[in-house]
């Protein structure tokens, strides 16, 4: 029995997934999170720190860290780095302006070798706004096709209609679950 | 099974423990030379930008890449050496510099978009007047020349204006959409009242770049707006959540039902969202409007860079009423009386 089957037996069992939910501040970090608990949305202030969710998606538990992207916050985002399964980046699709930070701020994580191997999942939010940009638009302005290190997937959604948030938390799980439990899910099945 | 799990997480600390003291001394000496080496490199890179006339987005991309690996570098050093509390501290102000002179170039070279007034039409228009067979968009993957770069649908964007009254009347008719406002200068924009009722409405709000501009705007934007970089200008609104970056000397009239945050801000003063302009607003007792968290003053003590507006120089409900009078295009010595009107004093 080789040591990674024994880390794949041991987190199978728990069946837990640590899912990191970062972004530029506006983008809808906290929105998403609320609206897939089927929380009411019409009061969150802007995030000062962060916050944790637990729920149960498919058989897995998910722990969910939603860290504010204030720029004064982000510097604390490497805090939350270690254990990491997959990583959501939440895109406002209506900020033209800062589509450039955007950019900058992602493909920094990514060099992370904390964050090495985690999936990434790009949530292009906010396209129930008219005048958004479409997410094969943001996929070139945050330049995702040159991602060879981690597998990843862009999604239009909307935080506030609800639209493709959990058909894109299905394909992270998906994915994670995949990398992790091979071994065991093959058997097991 | 649970015992040998532990050992394989810790496994990188034997390694820690192996390092002998000196050891630890000789990898911070290697740490310190490496550093003051890129350091040196850095700031002449940047020095020599500055000098030079115009800015390559090659030049820059170079060097935000390795001034983020500079970081890197510090704190993968952090983790793994015992580096003393004073050395690390005169390293992360000499990061924090690069890093200043990096945005204060990037934002110096930015380039001014050039002037024009968009009323956007439909992308179908012009990809018709191009080709003859009307191209179907279902291979929205594929590079299309025709369609402009950007804002193809009926966006609602003000910009690159000075001394303009702007209402409605600047803006394409029947949408709903986001609205953009970027680099004004003396201007008003008033988009309250004035004609009958606007048959469009915003959804979500993004300023950058104003200065002594007054922005009037309904109290019911449904999403959240986004500020940069305003100086001295008065800003009214109503909106789901609202943040304001980098900016000084702004009055905020607000009606708002979650914290309004502020960002690297001085001199701003936060008041409810007149009632004279608009029966909409959340009524003054229930909005959030003064629940202002300040991101850069993250302390029990009251932040420095914000207050309540005090009544004294609160915008009168004489002037309320002018604006709300205020029919068709001002400009000249008018607008500039309605802006010291309208205006923080300071």
């Amino acid at each position: 029995m080789g040591l990674l089957t024994i880390i794949r037996k041991n987190r199978q069992k728990e069946k837990e997934m640590r899912i990191l939910f970062l972004g530029l501040d506006n983008a809808g970090k906290t929105t998403i999170l609320k609206k897939l608990n089927h929380e009411d949305i019409s009061g969150i202030s802007p995030t000062l720190g962060f916050n944790i969710k637990t729920f149960v998606h498919r058989s897995y538990t998910l722990n969910v860290w939603d860290v504010g992207g204030q720029r004064t916050l982000r510097p604390y985002w490497r805090n939350y780095f270690e254990q990491t399964d997959a990583i959501v980046w939440v895109v406002d699709s209506g900020d033209r302006f800062r589509m450039k930070d955007c950019k900058e701020e992602l493909h920094a994580l990514l060099v992370e070798d904390r964050l090495a191997g985690a999936s990434l999942l790009v949530f292009a939010n906010k396209q129930d706004i008219e005048g958004s940009m479409t997410s094969s638009e943001i996929a070139s302005a945050l330049d995702l096709p040159s991602i060879k290190s981690h597998h990843w997937k862009i999604w239009p959604c909307s935080a506030v209609t609800g639209e493709n948030l959990v058909t894109g938390l299905n394909w992270i799980v998906d994915d994670v679950a995949n990398r992790i439990y091979y071994g065991v899910s093959q058997n097991s099945q | 099974m649970s015992h040998l799990l532990t050992c394989t997480v810790l496994l990188p600390l034997p390694i820690c423990l192996e390092m002998s003291e000196t050891n630890n001394q000789r990898l911070i000496q290697e740490f310190y030379t490496s550093f003051q080496v890129s350091k040196t490199d850095l700031t002449s890179r940047l020095e020599k930008l500055k000098d030079q006339g115009d800015v390559s987005n090659n030049d820059l991309n170079g060097l935000t890449l390795d001034i983020t690996g500079l970081r890197k570098s510090l704190t993968d050093a952090t983790v793994y050496l015992n580096i003393p509390s004073y050395d690390l501290r005169l390293y992360e102000e000499a990061l924090k510099s690069l890093e200043q002179s990096l945005d204060e170039i990037r934002t110096s070279f930015a380039p001014k978009p050039k002037f024009s007034f968009k009323r956007s039409k439909p992308a179908t228009t012009p990809s018709s007047v191009i080709s003859p067979s009307p191209a179907p968009s279902g291979t929205s993957s594929g590079p299309h020349p025709v369609s402009p770069p950007e804002g193809s649908t009926n966006r609602l964007l003000l910009f690159n204006q000075s001394k303009k009254y702007l209402d409605w009347t600047s803006l394409p008719s029947n949408s709903s959409s986001d609205l953009t406002v970027s680099n004004l200068d003396h201007c008003i924009v008033n988009l309250v009242g004035g004609t009958e009722e606007p048959t469009q409405s915003i959804t979500a709000l993004h300023v950058q770049n104003l200065q002594d501009c007054v922005l009037i705007l309904p109290p019911s934007i449904d999403g959240s707006a986004l500020l940069h970089d305003l100086k001295r200008c008065t800003i009214i609104l109503g909106c789901h959540q609202f943040r304001m970056h980098s900016s000084t000397s702004v009055n905020v009239y607000l009606s708002i039902s979650s914290n309004p945050i502020i960002e690297h801000c001085s001199a701003v003063a936060f008041a409810a969202y007149p009632p004279e302009l608009s029966k909409s607003a959340i009524p003054v007792a229930d909005s959030k409007h003064l629940s202002v968290q300040d991101f850069t003053h993250i302390r029990a003590t009251p932040s420095p860079n914000w207050k309540a507006l005090p009544p004294s120089e609160t915008i009168s409900v004489e002037d309320w009423g002018m604006i709300s009078t205020i029919r068709g295009p001002i400009g000249g010595d008018r607008l500039e009386e309605v802006l010291t009107k309208l205006l923080p004093k300071s």
